[in-house]
């Protein structure tokens, strides 16, 4: 019972190696991390795959081995609920007594389904170099030896002898004692109901089918130096029903084994099944309809294997309740020029979606978009862009991408999408369509790509044309039409801990230093390294390991294929993306390679896996020092369990629920909404949506500040620790582990064994490899690192707000008045705020802020939560009017900036005229009135700016926006700069 | 800039002609076949092709009256449609002026027209060409604003009256400088069409030509009687059979005009500021536009002097520089963020970006390495004014608003039509 609620995870000592390892499977070793109040991982959302056929297995696509697998998940609960009254004594044993037994644990064994798949494995089972399509271990599943249905388990009996003397303290652990004698990592068996197979680790779980947990003792991991590891007659998932001859269960082992004397030999019944073949799993597929979204998405699976008919996206059949497309001109197509007049004209068109009658317009005037495409080449010696008719009487933009003769045309209608979107959205899908398929002409030539662009497109037409029109009043996708153009990933700023937290599993995954795949150990070399990942939560970016153009390709994969907004609206139950893809850093290198220094060739896999809000991104690389592949390749379960393992790691060390806790904390740094600057009118339903005033003599001293210094009393105290983390951040390779014990927020025992692990680290020769020179991917994490290190610096401030925020949220409703006079009340040093605070004066007057770097890919704008949270009519309409404005300021301020080499001069191009040739800061001012004013005076008006700048930096220009009101004279300076050097880098 | 513009016969796509500005080859015959092709291909799937932007260039197709395609290519500046459809408006407007709707809509003889229509030449390359004038990017007429404006109303009334007409004005540099009250009545595009067309005419002639005015009376000419009072000061009169140019010469400009020769002499020595030497500029200005969106008319220069000492002199920048950057800087910013002011007859809805904007933009700035631009928009009045970068930053609003405020309470700016209506 209480090994359902083990963390998953596993403290690893691997050749010196002193990192946190999250292990997918959970072996029942050491509990490493204890959150203080056991708010992860509980069994009701670990939907992990612990089965030994993965649930996505039948996904895959048997050609091309693409996986597209997605699961919704459950209703969300929150996770203190669910997790009440679950803590058992045994899940807050502190690490310490377990150390000793880490210390020793030279590996850990991975313990997992299909072990034994590989045809070409090595004798004694390891599989890790499977590249078979998971599908094919049917035949190799293994049923529950212990269950009464699957009668005729033979037992064996197995005979080990004891290797390490073992210390014999009566107060050693079922898990240390086997692991001590024997080697074995024990665990309780569990059942699937519906599948009759094994599961690991009591997780009641698997796509929301009953799983029966029993008390079998069963075997869960194998230690490398172990006796049965060495006997060779124990694998993992046997069931251990007697000891030297006494039955024994999960429960009863200990017993048994303490009241054994220490012997030299041990005499283990072993349960097996009795063959692996025999069951063939009932696909455990239970998706709960939730959300066109999620059908939709799941719509490639299915294409797959059904005709179109079923199509959620209707426009293909004319579907009528979800068909808005269907009188709508638009349409995607792949053209080419073919040069023999006489031959049929469809030929001309590649591919081409949708089908509906408005669309068959492009198709018949396709010519037009070749020729002129052709023609203007000609003429202006320059490629085209866009293209604008008149179709009936509604205006159609078109966008075009020319690659060689060939032609990728786009149209929307101009009330969807305006010119300059159109054409960033085609050439952004004709990155993402290189990323995945390396060209063009590969993705739409071929017959058999044209289901997964099919489903790509019905997404994309979906997110622009049915969003845009049904949920215009929320005013939330037009916000996202300016930042979804920006070459850039939203960003959330989390507190130092969870970003080390979040920082270090990644950087773990991507050492892929698993036990299984030790070189070492076995000879083979591993099948795929890991170049970087990046994780996401709800769309907005945690963490990022990967150069800035992978991440810009796997970034517009997520955004279009709507993981983003899909891991937003809803807890996705399981998500697992694989597939071959061509980075466009790889196959189309803009930089020049360092000289004496090539990049590997070799094949690139994009594996994202999702588990409710989060989603990771992991990019593999076969060959270079990987070993090569051919073929096909198959989702390699390995790592996709890992990533898995990784997502659930983060889960234990709380980083979901950090994320959650910074997307409910007011914005940081501070904001203000429009509305509250107007005088409330005589008019109940308008107050409604403005919050009352904490301070009528001064409307802008907005709550929010006097709202979050309710933890203003913890900080006192914690004020010495910071001279102390201040001074030990500039030297990275100490302070990334040096985290100073934060009595706020971890209980005494963990910090104090933060303390010995940082005794531990700064003894071991290995801490500085651990940190500095770990063999990464890419130079891009290593600066990254520092690059948090510094910005802890300047964020020390806010960082300490949210973690006392965190501590202290007593605050349901935000505007609730009551909290809000306690807040006063408490309100001692008004410093506080001045931290998040970025103008001066006595009134926080910026709106809103929008920060793009390129060079990092990251974006950094107010949280959806952040402009919930800020409300009011008024400055919903700001903000549109916000991105609306950013979209034309950013139009001048690049279009400006890659000027072209005037030596490309021939006499026949028209050239583009460049007066504004470096412009670095185009600023508009607005006013604006509240709606239905309903006093018959003039109603109040407010003005404000909307300022783009460019600003140098060392790895090209930042851009950054800001929107303030219009009594802050010549702040913009201020704005900018402590936006981009403070919080912001 | 380099412009290439064909112009068409709808049916048949039989070119009437062509003009090339810049530094570009002009257009094979082929590739003017090409680009009628397009256009004529959409028009048969009932598509109407507006315009097409490369990289570096962009083309706009407009049929008028389903007899005359006109086709524009030229730089892209990443400015709206609207400006390369105001462009093609006039030029079409132009033709209509020297040749008449009628000829226009219903051609019989291609090679006829081919003939009549050079007389439209040197008006369509003005427009063509890059000036210091903003009449034509702004569809009004540019005028100058001086102390003899006052002085001159009274004899232009009387040389208009003795003509036997209503509309009569007075030009200097292709500048209007004093109209009579029927004269303003006419449309921007009209007023700026006349004014290019007089600032085309050679210097110390008369002209008598027939025009159509393009909106007031497409169909019936006028004749435009224009003399040359001075070195580049014409006065203009549109009349009907009476009096002929030989009689308005001999007779008719002598007794009207003698006695203001000291006016125009002061006139036509006008300062480059186009404005009264006596309001104060600061020295950080470098050039401004200042458009009367009501009325149609513009003021602008940007060959304001250099004033020693100053902030502008730090960084100086040549007039052509000024021009572009003003120019630019006026392109982006009516129609993104300003309403652009259009002939009210004129409809399409190619300018309306701006109204994408929840909220009405009131001031705009741009900042780059070498120039600071400032413009306002309030109380119909656009006003764009460009600075030298050693201004700071925040000076320019309160000088942009102090020199609007000077300017806009400048009767002889603003006050004309309210007068006379």
């Amino acid at each position: 019972m209480d090994g359902s609620r083990r963390k998953a995870n596993v403290r690893v000592k691997y050749s010196g190696e002193s990192v946190p390892k999250p292990k997918m499977p959970t072996p029942e070793i050491v509990v490493d991390h204890e959150p203080e109040d056991d708010t992860a991982s509980d069994a009701e959302y670990s939907d992990d795959s612990d089965a030994l056929e993965p649930a996505w297995s039948n996904s895959v696509h048997k050609d091309s081995g693409e996986l597209f697998y997605l699961e919704a998940g459950k209703p969300v609960l929150s996770p203190r609920e669910t997790n009440k009254g679950s803590t058992t004594p045994k899940d807050t044993t502190p690490g310490k007594t377990n150390r000793k037994g880490i210390a020793q644990l030279q590996k850990v064994l991975k313990v997992s389904k299909s072990r034994d798949s590989t045809p070409q494995s090595s004798p004694n089972g390891s599989r890790f170099f499977s590249r078979t399509p998971p599908g094919s271990n049917h035949k190799l599943r293994r049923s529950s030896p212990g269950s009464q249905s699957n009668g005729g388990t033979p037992v064996k009996e197995v005979i080990l002898k004891v290797g390490t003397s073992p210390p014999g303290s009566p107060k050693d652990t079922l898990s240390i004692r086997l692991q001590g004698w024997l080697g074995i990592v024990p665990g309780k068996g569990a059942t699937d109901l519906l599948s009759g197979s094994v599961m690991g680790n009591g997780r009641e779980h698997k796509n929301g089918g009953p799983v029966r947990v029993d008390d079998r003792l069963m075997v869960r991991g194998l230690l490398p130096q172990g006796a049965a590891m060495k006997s060779a007659e124990i694998e993992i998932g046997d069931v251990i029903s007697a000891i030297n001859g006494v039955p024994v269960s999960y429960s009863s082992a200990e017993a048994v084994l303490n009241s054994m004397e220490p012997v030299k030999q041990v005499r283990l019944s072993v349960e097996r099944a009795p063959s692996w073949n025999g069951q063939i799993p009932s696909p455990v597929v239970c998706r709960p309809p939730n959300g066109t979204l999620v059908k939709m998405l799941n719509n490639i699976a299915e294409a797959a294997s059904k005709q179109q008919d079923q199509q959620q996206q209707g426009k293909e059949e004319g579907n009528p309740h979800t068909s808005p497309g269907d009188d709508v001109p638009c349409a995607i197509m792949y053209l080419t020029l073919v040069r023999d007049s006489d031959s049929d004209d469809a030929q001309e068109v590649l591919y081409k979606y949708p089908s509906s009658s408005a669309s068959t317009k492009f198709k018949d005037i396709n010519g037009l978009f070749i020729t002129l495409g052709d023609m203007l080449m000609n003429i202006t010696g320059s490629k085209i862009t866009c293209t604008s008719l008149e179709v009936g009487d509604e205006l159609v933009h078109v966008g075009y991408h020319k690659w060689g003769s060939e032609l990728l045309v786009l149209a929307f209608p101009a009330c969807f999408a305006s010119k300059h979107t159109v054409q960033c959205m085609v050439q952004q899908l004709a990155r993402l369509l290189n990323f995945m398929f390396l060209s063009l002409n590969r993705a739409f030539s071929e017959r058999r790509n044209h289901q997964r662009l099919d489903h790509l497109f019905a997404l994309l037409f979906h997110q622009v044309l049915v969003d845009r029109s049904q949920l215009e009043p929320r005013k939330k996708h037009k916000e996202d039409i300016f930042l979804q153009m920006l070459p850039g990933v939203r960003w959330l700023n989390l507190p130092d801990q969870d970003k080390l937290n979040v920082d270090c599993c990644l950087s773990e995954l991507e050492a892929a230093d698993f036990a299984d795949l030790c070189d070492r150990h076995f000879d083979y070399r591993r099948p795929y390294v890991i170049l970087g990942s990046c994780l996401l939560y709800k769309g907005y970016i945690l963490a990022n390991h990967l150069p800035v153009d992978d991440l810009m390709d796997v970034h517009l994969y997520v955004q279009y294929y709507s993981l983003s907004s899909l891991s937003t609206q809803q807890a996705v139950g399981q998500l697992v993306i694989w597939r071959e893809v061509f980075p466009t850093r790889r196959v189309q290198p803009i930089e020049a390679p360092h000289p004496g220094y090539t990049e590997p060739q070799g094949r690139w896999f994009l594996l994202i896996v999702g588990l409710k809000h989060s989603v990771l991104c992991v990019l593999l690389e076969a060959g270079g020092c990987a070993s090569p592949c051919e073929g096909v390749v198959y989702p390699d379960e390995f790592y996709v369990d890992q990533s898995r393992a990784t997502l659930l790691h983060l889960e234990t060390l709380d980083v979901p629920s950090a994320c959650e806790e910074r997307l409910k904390v007011p914005p940081i740094p501070a904001l203000s909404c429009a509305d509250w600057l107007f005088p409330s009118p005589r008019r109940g339903s308008f107050d409604s949506s403005v919050p009352p005033r904490p301070h009528p003599d001064s409307p802008m001293l907005s709550k929010l500040h006097s709202q979050s210094q309710t933890p203003l009393k913890g900080k006192k105290p914690e004020s010495p620790h910071m001279p102390h983390k201040r001074s030990s951040s500039p030297t990275p390779p100490v302070s990334f582990l040096s985290v100073s014990p934060n009595p706020s927020r971890k209980p005494t025992s963990t910090s104090s064994r933060t303390e010995s692990d940082n005794e531990s680290d700064s003894t071991s020769p290995h801490n500085s490899r651990t940190n500095s020179t770990q063999s990464s991917p890419s130079t891009t994490r290593r600066s990254d690192s520092r690059k948090e290190s510094d910005a802890s610096i300047g964020s020390v401030g806010s960082s300490e707000i949210y973690r006392a925020v965190r501590r202290g949220r007593l605050i349901p409703d935000p505007y609730s008045m009551g909290v809000m006079q306690r807040a006063r009340e408490e309100t001692s040093s008004p410093d506080y705020f001045t931290a998040t605070k970025l103008t001066s004066g006595r009134d926080n007057t910026m709106f809103h802020y929008v920060h793009l770097d390129p060079a990092a890919g990251i974006l950094i704008t107010p949280t959806r939560s952040d402009l919930a949270f800020l409300g009011g009519v008024i400055h919903s309409q700001l903000v549109d009017n916000f991105q609306q404005c950013c979209k034309v300021i950013r139009q001048q301020l690049t279009l400006h900036a890659h000027l072209r080499p005037k030596d490309q001069l021939s006499g026949k191009t028209v050239l583009r005229c460049d007066a504004l040739t470096v412009l670095r800061e185009f600023g508009v001012s607005f006013r604006c009135h509240p709606e239905n004013w309903p006093e018959k005076k003039q109603p109040p008006s407010i003005k404000y700016w909307v300022v783009g700048r460019l600003i140098k930096g060392p790895r090209g220009p930042k851009e950054c926006y800001v929107c303030y009101h219009d009594s802050t004279t010549q702040n913009t300076l201020e704005l900018a700069f402590k936006l981009v050097f403070g919080v912001g880098s | 800039m380099a412009v290439h513009l064909v112009c068409l016969t709808n049916e048949g796509g039989v070119p009437l002609f062509t003009r090339t500005k810049g530094d570009v080859k002009s257009l094979a015959f082929a590739e003017q076949g090409m680009l009628y092709g397009v256009q004529m291909f959409a028009q048969n799937h009932g598509v109407k092709l507006e315009s097409t932007t490369t990289e570096e260039a962009k083309v706009i197709w407009q049929v008028f009256h389903d007899s005359v395609t006109l086709v524009l290519v030229t730089s892209n500046d990443g400015s709206c449609d609207i400006h390369y459809k105001t462009l093609i408006n006039h030029i079409f407007h132009a033709m209509v002026m020297f040749i008449g709707l009628e000829t226009l809509v219903s051609i019989r003889t291609v090679e006829k027209l081919r003939r009549e229509i050079k007389v439209c030449y040197p008006v369509i390359d003005t427009l063509l060409q890059d000036t210091d004038l903003y009449g034509a990017l702004s569809s009004s007429v540019d005028v100058l604003v001086s102390a003899e404006n006052t002085t001159l109303q009274e004899p232009l009334e009387a040389f208009v009256t003795s003509a036997e007409s209503t509309f009569g004005c007075l030009h200097a540099d292709g500048k209007l400088v004093v109209a009579t009250s029927n004269w303003w009545a006419l449309s921007g595009q009209e007023m700026m069409l006349v004014a290019k067309f007089i600032q085309s005419l050679p210097i110390g002639t008369s002209s008598d030509v027939p025009i159509y005015l393009p909106h007031a009376s497409p169909k019936d000419p006028h004749r435009l009687l224009s003399i040359h009072l001075q070195p580049g000061v014409v006065v203009s009169v549109l009349c009907y059979a009476n009096p002929t140019l030989a009689e308005a010469e001999e007779q008719l400009i002598e007794p009207a005009w003698r006695l203001h020769h000291e006016a125009l002499r002061a006139i036509q020595r006008a300062p480059s500021s186009n404005i009264p030497r006596t309001i104060p500029l600061d020295a950080g200005i470098l050039g401004y536009v200042l458009l009367n969106t009501d009325q149609h008319k513009c003021l602008s220069s940007v060959r304001l002097p250099l004033i020693a000492g100053g902030a502008a002199e730090l960084k100086p920048l040549p007039p052509y520089a000024r021009r572009e950057i003003l120019t630019a800087f006026y392109r982006t910013v009516v129609g993104g963020l300003f309403p652009p002011s259009l002939s009210p007859e004129r409809q399409d809805s190619s300018g309306e970006a701006y109204k994408c904007l929840p909220h009405s933009a009131e001031e705009t700035y741009m900042c780059g390495d070498d120039f600071k631009t400032y413009a306002l928009n309030s109380g119909g009045f656009q006003f764009f004014v460009l600075f030298s970068s050693a201004v700071p930053q925040y000076a320019m609003r309160s000088v942009t608003k102090n020199l609007l405020g000077t300017l806009s309470k400048e009767k002889i700016f603003v006050d004309r039509r309210t007068k006379s209506s």
